[in-house]
């Protein structure tokens, strides 16, 4: 369930950027900040990852909204189930290999602020 | 458990929200520079910090994917990547992201990683242990040295760059290292040669907030480079004057947010920037005092063609050279109407305003690519827009660190670190010296570059190849490199042929590997980049990677060291030592070829400090790594003030900035060609294609990127929103070619040219909107490989490929429809 922070640019044209206010604040996934001038900060809170990125396609295509920014998300309550690109590659040598060995822990430890284990 | 994990879900959610907005609302306000910001855990925290609100420690990082160098904040919980902020810290960025950053935590999670080395075996893979794979590589290599290559990319990190240049060079004494950086900007390096005499570019990001104008030629920043063109966007919106104009053959994201727009034929953007110089000259706007006191002429020379610095001209012959580009001459040639010739020769005639321009793929893919790289330098130069802030032309790169590893570190065939090349003695003796080599080692001779070096590897050994065995490391040559056919796909049936894969996932290069490496990728692994603005940028490891992946500099220096136990004599220094020799602080050896023992030392730390002394050579220098441990990137050259603090310098050249130039000289070239501290204007006529569409082949084939996904997708397709969203690659055709041949959005196409053919379903009026006559199709899908169509014509001095137009025609592929996401 990503929680992202976005900066919008609204357009200078009153019109638009009414609209795109008024649609933003429609939005229920949509949570607006206090614009600065032309800048709209926005929090995105979404059920899943991909409505998440529907709504920046939808941003994307809102007239008054110029220009999409992102600032920051937070995965740590989302499920990573991506799906994997289609092996249809003609020259494939063979059959394909077994590539999901189980991970196997290494020891090599993050290595901290001096760049070696500490 | 953490202490987040005990907290009730909504009110942690509520948490996370509200320091979203926070770090919105400051991005928002612009109070990133020099502003104290009140963030519960993104700002005002030291780089590495631990937030017990969510159970999660922050660290800065780079973005992985293109060259903008966008800084991020890696949250870590657990050994796992679950989060990451725009870096507010961050000059470059700015505390923004574009849609790919945002999603760069997830990259390292494809439920498909590899985890183990796998030899081929007959038709299949088997697992190996590493040190079996390793003694497979040294004795390929122990077998025929000199015909052995090594391939990276812009992705290497600038240590391991570094690493596999001083084995190939300083150890194996050959020059058989090249990079993809070879398909992408070689171009814009030979450019910066003819007219400075030294690569990179003069100016920096901070031109895009001081310009009146923002030129962008065959560039589409809002989607390849879309924090930089949000900085200008914004500027707009704010109510300052910023003209924006592209100058494309395909509308674009950008083109919206545009001005103007100036469609032209391909290739034939060498005739408006020779236009623009007509005008300069004929309307006596150009800048007489920036040109007499800084400039010369330059043009080819025809008793030797190869010759890339050519011989002087005098203004006399350069004016009447550029004589014929009339407006409506230049209209002819490229499409472009007359008024607007006019109008950019007026905006370059005017002394009150500032003009940067912007290019990246489309003016380097171009079988002239070095010829049009140094016309756009020279009417810069020729108007005397250059030097000021918001003056400049500045080239973008695509790879993070195309010009940090390849451009710097020299992991080109025919370069050394630094800016040095092979085939200047002095330059070898430097470099041998500094690696405590015999002199001599280093071969005078460049190694192929990267269209000759796969053209070799496809070539059975008795039709004269020189390349048996390639080890391919941090890059996808098998879907990106042209004319795949040629160029890649041959290697399947030769049997004396080895192929070499390093890499965190499958990829169409790994379909025919003979070995795969698993590799540890971005914050699985110290690092520095270098990006496109000379800026030098470092992360600390934050987690593993996945089984038994390792660091690909680990695996260069543990080759070496096998090689060296063979019995390979460069793989010692004059002290007889390995030429990896690793101490540590009480002078004792760390084996650092042993993976078990890699991390007891900062190895980038020491390779870094090796690195160093070449940068000053050539006016690079670079400061010592830990000032980058401390900064957000520091843009060379880097010199040491008095006080012992260490400054950057943003623009080069100019007397206000730069610590290199003679005070009283306002500008100097100090490494002009011409040996006088002045740069050259060349005049390079327009020059038409190798291959133009025809009754046959009507169609111009037009190749790039999506902003969803980085080059071949090998990351960005293992996001699932990114999949998602652009599944696979289309064609894009005008609404009128569509109508003429009876297709509709969603049907099926073949694009077809001399060299290849591939079905795929038509976008019309989507994103991206060709000229009539021309398809687009990106390059990042690989179950669509376009590249088996494009041609592998190159430029003649940047040994760059074209991929920006070919002939093709486009025929319906059968009765069946898709549906696409989008489409």
């Amino acid at each position: 369930m990503p929680i992202s922070g976005l900066v919008l640019t609204l357009s200078s044209e009153s019109r638009l950027r009414d609209a795109a206010l008024r649609a933003l604040s429609d939005h229920r996934s949509i949570e607006p900040g206090n614009a600065e001038r032309n800048r709209l900060p926005i929090v995105v809170d979404t059920p899943t990852s991909y409505d998440d990125k529907g709504v920046w396609e939808w941003l994307h295509e809102l007239p008054g909204v110029l220009f999409v920014d992102l600032v920051c998300t937070d995965n740590s309550e989302d499920e990573i189930t991506p799906e994997l690109p289609s092996p249809e590659i003609p020259r494939s040598p063979g059959p394909a290999p077994s590539w999901n060995e189980s991970h196997s822990h290494n020891d090599n430890a993050p290595a901290g602020r001096t760049g070696k284990r500490p | 458990m953490s202490a987040t994990d005990a907290r009730p879900s909504t009110d942690r959610r509520a948490f996370l929200k509200a320091s979203a907005m926070a770090a919105a609302t400051a991005v928002a306000a612009g109070t990133t520079r020099g502003a104290r910001i009140s963030l519960p855990i993104l700002d005002d925290q030291p780089d590495t910090a631990h937030d017990p609100n969510t159970g999660v420690t922050w660290n800065k990082g780079i973005c992985r994917f293109c060259g903008t160098g966008c800084h991020v904040r890696v949250g870590v919980r657990d050994g796992r990547v679950v989060a990451i902020a725009g870096d507010l810290k961050a000059e470059v960025n700015r505390g923004l992201l574009c849609v790919k950053g945002y999603h760069v935590g997830k990259i390292l999670y494809g439920e498909d990683r590899l985890t183990r080395p796998l030899l081929r075996q007959g038709d299949g893979y088997v697992p190996i242990e590493w040190d079996e794979a390793i003694d497979i590589i040294a004795r390929k290599i122990m077998e025929a040295p000199e015909r052995f290559g090594f391939y990276g990319s812009g992705q290497w990190t600038i240590p391991e760059g570094f690493a596999a240049n001083k084995f190939m060079k300083g150890g194996l004494g050959s020059n058989n290292i090249d990079g993809n950086p070879r398909l992408c900007m070689s171009s814009a390096v030979t450019g910066f040669l003819s007219t400075y005499g030294v690569d990179e570019p003069a100016g920096c990001y901070d031109d895009l907030d001081e310009c009146d104008v923002l030129i962008m030629w065959g560039n589409n920043p809002a989607e390849m480079h879309p924090v930089l063109f949000s900085r200008v966007v914004d500027r707009r919106t704010k109510g300052e004057e910023v003209t924006l104009i592209d100058i494309g053959t395909r509308r674009t994201r950008t083109t919206d947010l545009c001005q103007h727009y100036l469609e032209f034929k391909p290739q034939t953007d060498m005739a408006i920037a020779n236009g623009i110089a007509h005008l300069l000259i004929k309307n006596r706007t150009y800048d007489e005092g920036f040109v007499s006191r800084h400039c010369h002429f330059r043009q080819m020379d025809p008793e030797a063609p190869d010759r890339m610095l050519g011989k002087p001209m005098s203004f006399e012959e350069y004016a009447a050279a550029v004589e014929e580009y009339t407006p409506e001459r230049v209209e002819e040639l490229s499409g472009v109407p007359a008024d607007k010739i006019r109008m950019l020769g007026e905006l370059f005639g005017r002394r009150d305003i500032r003009i940067t321009s912007l290019w990246c793929m489309g003016m380097n893919q171009h079988t002239r690519g070095t010829a049009i790289n140094c016309l756009v330098h020279g009417i810069h130069l020729l108007s005397g827009h250059f030097g000021r802030p918001g003056d400049a032309p500045t080239s973008l790169t695509g790879q993070p660190s195309a010009c940090g590893t390849v451009r710097e570190v020299g992991t080109l065939s025919h370069q050394l670190p630094g800016g040095l090349v092979v085939t200047n003695e002095e330059y070898r003796h430097k470099a041998e010296d500094l690696w405590n080599i015999p002199r001599g080692r280093i071969s005078a001779t460049p190694g192929p570059h990267t269209v000759a070096m796969f053209e070799q590897l496809c070539t059975p050994r008795e039709q004269g190849s020189g390349i048996d065995t390639v080890w391919v490391q941090v890059t996808n040559p098998g879907q990106t490199l042209p004319n795949l056919h040629k160029l890649f796909n041959g290697k399947a049936e030769l049997k004396e042929k080895f192929l070499i894969v390093s890499d965190v996932y499958p990829t169409a290069t790994t379909q025919l590997a003979d070995l795969i490496l698993p590799s540890a990728m971005w914050v699985e692994k110290n690092g520095m980049y270098g990006n496109s603005e000379r800026r030098t940028q470092h992360w600390f490891k934050m987690v593993d990677p996945p089984g038994d992946a390792r660091d690909d500099c680990w695996q260069t220096i543990a080759v070496a060291h096998r090689l060296m136990e063979l019995g390979h004599p460069g793989m010692k220094g004059k002290d007889g030592k390995f030429i990896f020799h690793t101490t540590d602080a009480d002078g004792n050896e760390v084996p650092i070829w042993k993976w078990e023992h890699y991390y007891d030392t900062n190895v980038d730390e020491r390779l870094f400090e090796e690195y160093r002394p070449f940068t000053r050579f050539k006016q690079k220098d670079l400061a010592p790594y830990q000032e980058y441990v401390k900064a957000r990137g520091l843009r060379w050259p880097v010199v040491e003030q008095p006080d012992g603090s260490w400054r950057e310098t943003r623009f080069r050249f100019v007397e206000f900035d730069d610590p290199y130039v003679k005070p009283g000289s306002e500008i100097q070239f100090y490494h002009s060609i011409t040996k006088d501290d002045r740069a050259m204007i060349w005049f390079r006529p327009y020059e038409p294609p190798p291959e133009v569409p025809d009754e046959e082949y009507p169609f111009w084939l037009n190749t790039g990127r999506v902003i969803e996904h980085w080059h071949s997708g090998t990351m960005t397709r293992r996001v699932a929103e990114l999949h998602r969203a652009i599944p696979r690659a289309y064609a894009e055709l005008h609404p009128d070619d569509a109508r003429d041949l009876g297709i509709h959005r969603g049907d099926m196409v073949r694009v077809e040219s001399r060299r290849g053919s591939i079905d795929l379903p038509v976008w019309i009026n989507g994103r991206g909107k060709p000229a009539r006559g021309q398809v687009f199709v990106p390059f990042f899908d690989e179950t669509k490989l376009i590249n088996e169509v494009t041609l592998d014509a190159y430029d003649p001095f940047s040994r760059q490929p074209d991929y920006k137009k070919c002939a093709v025609r486009v025929t319906a592929a059968g009765d069946h429809r898709v549906t696409r996401g989008g489409a």
